[in-house]
């Protein structure tokens, strides 16, 4: 029924809300997907990457380049985004894999600005900082126009069929299998999973999404820049990740959702300190950020998802005591998705 | 071109520029050691990788550019800046610490990711509301204002004076952590934190003292960077903080003469690289940072981690 409900609530957006706010809209789906796809390492297999920037980077590059270089069809483009950010993940992920913790994150994070200053650098080949321009020309007429219907349908479609394989991937034997790993690598090797195969493929498959979302991201903005691939985008991600819970499957996109809302609408709100600066612009974007950052760090390990989980169960077991005093039946259990829950409490206190 | 052989043979050709490009190279090193030395002692006794130190460097060239602003017309005005700048920063460091850092050693390594993170974004939000986001810059102090001639070639007296000071302060901290009670205090928490709290050591003030500490050497590489006419900007934080990253890495994390060696070669490398190569040399060094981690992820002097 909730998915029934937001379901209509999407198809309905667009009908309802300006053009700015649809394209916002559209941003929040494709983040989601990127956060979703980021949790597949993430909360799954408890792998902290600093580079999946690059990856989401290398997708919207991708399918920048190929528009604007080649005469190749559109969708060969958006498909080509995805398969590259999957073998960009094979082979960072490879590499990577023979890594622990703390070591992970570091090469992740140097692999990623390699990319990164590829894409700054190679001004020749990717245009540099100026950015490279994803033409309405190099699109197809019903979804190249920003903030149009059929765009946002477009990428909320795909978003939706990409996180639904997410789903159902999560919550087959591979979800199962990586989360025994999370818990202990140890005991998952003893009982004859070949750990680092099923992480690296996890990998990939993160790598595969984060590819496309930055496919989607190139369409959806007309252009692709080198700050796609930095590292900052990485931990934006993560704080997406952190802050809607990473011990469930929504967690991330509600996450994402946050992030890109609380960016969109701190912009603006103090315009005596922009013009104290000069016609600078000031967002107080870092401010904002931040402060939700210790604040989750310090108060809300389990993320907004967590505590909304935790609230409803609590009320579900509420809920059911009194119903098994009037004699009404078993207590209701929480909603199928928050099922996926891995674990009640905050990992890393091995 | 994407590679310049000819201005790199010339240069190796011609001892002056060598030397010349070395000694370059030689006070970009003692910077990134005064900053990488700073990470690496952190993460050695908090086991913390603070992503905020990046902005310790930045608050250290910040505050400089106030105080030289503020008593620009004392004497000395710079001396009070060098002196005073990383006094301040440390004191912020030390604050950080007790208010946010402590409730956060228990947690999993994401969520000590996501508090040093969040420290540079509010950092860099709070830098740019102070001072705005255009470039600053202050003048080198007029008693090393000039230039010493290097094999013909004029080479700053401000870099000398760097190198010198980061000399003296390296061989401070190695006597200090090698020969005095404090230092094997450090040494000790750096090995068996529990152990070390139950021989009756104060091991959150400990905590306190050694970010502090470490947050000052930053600062003090901010406030020395400063002086050597280095554009100070709300955006130099995440830029230097990379070649932190690489420096610790390379030389290995927790290692305090790892953090000497990798400094030495990650500056020498990125001056001649610059050369060969003039657009990828930080690519390049993103290279060997990964190449260290696949071959020896404790870096070249550091010792594995037990887990």
């Amino acid at each position: 029924m909730p998915l029934l409900a937001g379901a209509g609530l999407l198809v309905a957006a667009p009908f309802v809300l300006s053009d700015f706010k649809v394209i916002l809209l559209g941003e929040i789906a494709i983040f989601a997907l990127l956060a979703v796809s980021y949790n597949l390492l993430l909360g799954y297999c408890g792998l902290v990457s600093f580079g999946h920037a690059a990856l989401f980077g290398i997708g919207g590059y991708t399918l920048a380049l190929i528009l604007a270089k080649t005469g190749t069809p559109f969708v060969v483009a958006l498909v080509s985004a995805p398969i590259m950010g999957a073998a960009a993940a094979l082979v960072m992920g490879f590499l990577a894999l023979r890594l622990a913790q703390i070591y992970f994150a570091l090469f992740t994070l140097a692999v990623g600005q390699v990319a990164w200053s590829v894409a700054n650098k190679w001004v020749s080949f990717t245009g540099g900082d100026d950015s490279l321009a994803v033409t309405a020309a190099s699109i197809p007429d019903p979804i190249s126009s920003p903030g149009s219907e059929s765009l946002y349908f477009f990428i909320v479609a795909i978003v939706a069929a990409a996180l639904l394989v997410l789903y159902l991937m999560v919550n087959s034997a591979f979800g199962y299998t990586l989360q025994a790993m999370r818990e202990s690598p140890t005991r998952a090797e003893f009982v004859g999973i070949p750990v680092r195969r099923y992480r690296l493929l996890a990998f990939v498959i993160s790598g595969l999404f984060a590819g496309l979302a930055g496919g989607l991201f190139a369409v959806h903005n007309h252009f692709v820049h080198p700050e796609m691939l930095f590292w900052l985008v990485s931990a934006q991600v993560l704080l997406m990740s952190l802050l809607g819970g990473v011990h469930l499957f929504w967690g991330p996109a509600l996450g994402a959702g946050l992030v890109v809302y609380l960016r969109d609408s701190v912009q603006g709100v103090f315009p005596e300190l922009t013009e104290k600066h000069l016609g600078q612009i000031l967002t107080l974007e870092g401010l904002t950020l931040g402060a939700v950052a210790l604040a989750v760090a310090i108060f809300l390990p389990l993320g907004v998802g967590g505590m909304l989980q935790r609230a409803v169960r609590l009320a579900a077991s509420r809920l059911g005591a009194r119903g098994r005093a009037s004699g009404e039946g078993p207590a209701p259990g929480p909603p199928a998705f928050l099922g996926t829950a891995a674990a009640e409490e905050p990992r890393g206190r091995r | 071109m994407l590679l310049s052989v000819s201005s790199f043979t010339s240069c190796l050709s011609d001892p002056g520029c060598v030397v010349f490009q070395l000694l370059g190279g030689l006070s970009m090193a003692m910077v990134l050691f005064l900053i990488a030395s700073g990470l690496s002692l952190i993460f050695g006794v908090l086991r913390i990788v603070n992503f905020a130190h990046g902005s310790m460097y930045m608050m250290g060239a910040f505050t400089a550019y106030w105080l030289v602003s503020r008593f620009a017309g004392t004497p000395g005005h710079f001396w009070i800046a060098l002196v005073l700048a990383p006094l301040v920063v440390a004191l912020i460091g030390g604050a950080v610490e007790v208010v946010l850092l402590r409730h956060i050693y228990r947690r999993s390594h994401f969520h000590q990711f996501l508090l040093t993170f969040g420290l540079i974004l509010i950092i860099a939000d709070v830098m740019r509301m102070s001072f705005g986001g255009e470039f600053k810059s202050i003048s080198r102090p007029d008693l090393l204002s000039g230039s010493v001639s290097v094999m013909g070639r004029p080479f700053p007296e401000y870099n000398f004076f760097l190198i010198v000071v980061a000399l003296a302060v390296a061989l401070g901290m190695w006597l200090v952590l090698q020969r005095t009670r404090l230092g094997r205090t450090i040494r000790a928490a750096a090995s068996d934190r529990e152990m070390t709290s139950a021989l009756g050591v104060n091991v959150p003030l400990l905590f306190t003292m050694v970010f502090a500490l470490g947050a000052g050497l930053g600062g003090l590489a901010g406030a020395l960077d400063a002086g050597r006419g280095v554009a100070i900007s709300p955006t130099m934080d995440v830029q230097i903080i990379l070649l932190a990253f690489i420096v610790v890495v390379v030389g290995g994390l927790g290692s305090f003469g790892g953090s000497l060696l990798g400094a030495l070669i990650i500056a020498e490398v990125t001056t001649f690289g610059i050369l060969l190569l003039p657009q990828f040399a930080l690519a390049f060094v993103f290279v060997i940072m990964a190449v260290v981690l696949l071959l020896r992820p404790w870096g070249l002097l550091g010792k594995p981690l037990e887990e």
